[in-house]
């Protein structure tokens, strides 16, 4: 694969945005093609995220921004999509479908219901045959995304026996990142007291376990190559995809024994081995900061053990021990994550994925950070890495 | 019910059982060893057999997991209230339950549950969790 992130474009993210999806990605993408170098006439791909009603379609997003693309497609109208949309703009490029393609991410929560309320875009999956893609079952009254992760951390911390106190480390250690990202929707930083004091929404899960919806957009420009000067491309290095199947659950480690999982949980080594791990020819000691699709908090927990930081049972007490630090600096969802930073689908991650090995990440900056890594509880990752 | 699940012949026989007071799984044997699952969606997920049966298992099983929802997202759903899921006794499978308040057993991942169906204002039914003395 040879494609390169070449611009990217955020907006702050907020909870009351005073402009609607098309304004806000008009904003991100204007900032995302000055980075790169490029012009709306040099975008011929679009990629949407998140569609109608809480973003807008690709084609009234190519319309209303003024473009003509050869290659447009769109995912879900939640989360989970962010590294398949950008797997899907690599693999165009490379293949030749188009030379840059513009990642959209952009909507407005504060239009509608909070999710798991009835009138929310997506509540009617809480009566999906079978039931909900985070476990929703709407005629037993599990009605939001935060039961299903509930049920998760049940059974882990049951398990291992693990301590609420590693997941209050996690809400903070990312609060303190948010604190130095003037992007983040949470700016204040979290005390243990605040965490203790913050009540249960579906116990055992706080409300500083949960992440919070915002509003705003993100663009990222995928190319073939570079502008001639002045941008500075990171090169995606490697990318897996969702994984499907019963061992699959979206705010679960593999085997942790729920709905149809085994009871069989992935030993460290075969947690190393990871396709976009190998594709970009990296083990998980190169990675030099790492973020993961933390809608609550325990799938930080989750995801350090899937992707092999961390034994199965282990990543609870090592959080409680380190942080989410190295050598004194966090290392994890340094832009605090959907947590702090707001439940932004993991673009938020991305962009500061970028910053981090373009070495501009200000404050939240790992010295000489060079492959950054993204890999969630859907299965899915993606490496990127200094071109 | 406000939130009934969206119900297709494949999965309409569970609801026809719960409205018997009978936990009906679909059922395959087509060359392999008796299976059950959930969700009913009309395949077996073993041998992907689209011709498959129902069979009533027995209504009990262990707490995998349990939570408590103590925010209100809709007012059909006051809180508190607790839904457990379930792994069955008798099926490779796991069921998610309403579970009733309890006479003093507090639940526990590993508590015993025995499950019944309780009849809802119309013709819906709703599957709920009793726990019982653990073994």
């Amino acid at each position: 694969v040879e494609a390169l992130i070449t611009g990217i474009g955020m907006t702050e993210l907020t909870k009351e945005a005073s402009s609607g999806p098309v304004a806000l990605a008009a904003q991100a993408m204007n900032e995302a093609l000055r980075d790169a170098g490029r012009t709306h006439e040099e975008i011929d791909g679009l990629l949407v995220h998140i569609g109608s009603p809480r973003g807008q379609d690709y084609d009234r997003f190519a319309e209303s921004l003024g473009l003509s693309v050869a290659f447009a497609s769109q995912t879900w109208s939640h989360g989970r999509f962010m590294s398949t949309v950008l797997t899907y703009a690599a693999l165009a490029v490379t293949n030749g479908l188009a030379n840059n393609v513009a990642c959209i991410a952009a909507y407005r929560n504060s239009s509608f219901p909070r999710i798991g309320e009835p009138g929310n875009p997506f509540f009617h999956e809480v009566m999906r045959e079978g039931g909900g893609p985070h476990g929703e079952q709407g005629g037993l009254g599990m009605l939001a995304p935060s039961g299903g992760a509930a049920m998760a951390w049940r059974r882990y911390a049951s398990l291992y026996t693990a301590d609420e106190k590693a997941l209050e480390a996690v809400a903070i250690s990312q609060r303190s990142c948010a604190v130095l990202n003037p992007r983040a929707a949470l700016r204040t930083p979290l005390s243990t007291t605040d965490y203790g004091a913050s009540p249960y929404v579906v116990e055992p899960l706080r409300r500083f376990d949960s992440s919070l919806p915002v509003d705003g957009a993100a663009c990222v420009i995928v190319s073939r190559s570079p502008a001639s000067e002045g941008s500075t491309p990171v090169r995606i290095a490697g990318f897996q995809g969702l994984k499907g199947g019963s061992e699959r659950f979206i705010f679960g480690p593999t085997g942790l024994g729920l709905w149809n999982q085994s009871d069989s949980r992935p030993t460290i080594e075969e947690a190393r081995r990871q396709s976009a791990f190998q594709m970009a020819g990296i083990s998980p000691s190169d990675i030099d900061t790492f973020y993961t699709y933390d809608a609550f908090t325990p799938c930080v927990l989750f995801a350090l053990e899937e992707f092999g930081f961390t034994g199965p049972g282990e990543a609870s007490d090592y959080v409680i021990a380190e942080g989410l630090a190295r050598n004194g600096r966090p290392w994890v969802n340094t832009n605090g994550g959907l947590l702090s930073e707001g439940h932004f689908n993991g673009w938020g991650h991305i962009h500061e994925m970028v910053l981090q090995v373009r070495g501009k990440a200000g404050a939240r900056q790992i010295p000489g950070a060079q492959v950054a890594a993204w890999g969630a509880l859907a299965g899915d990752a993606l490496v990127v890495s200094t071109a | 019910m406000k939130f009934d699940p969206t119900i297709s012949p494949d999965s309409a026989p569970f609801w026809r059982g719960a409205k018997e007071g009978k936990l009906l799984l679909p059922t395959c044997d087509s060359g392999h060893a008796l299976r059950q699952w959930m969700p009913p969606l009309g395949v077996c997920p073993q041998c992907r057999s689209t011709d498959i049966g129902w069979r009533e298992t027995e209504p009990r099983g262990t707490v995998v997991s349990w939570v408590v929802y103590r925010r209100a997202f809709a007012p059909e759903f006051p809180p508190p209230y607790t839904v457990a899921l379930v792994r069955l006794l008798r099926a490779q499978t796991t069921i998610p339950v309403f579970v009733e308040p309890s006479d003093g057993v507090p639940i526990e991942v590993g508590s015993n549950v025995q499950i019944a169906f309780r009849r809802l204002a119309g013709d819906e039914f709703m599957p709920v969790g009793n726990v019982i003395t653990r073994d």
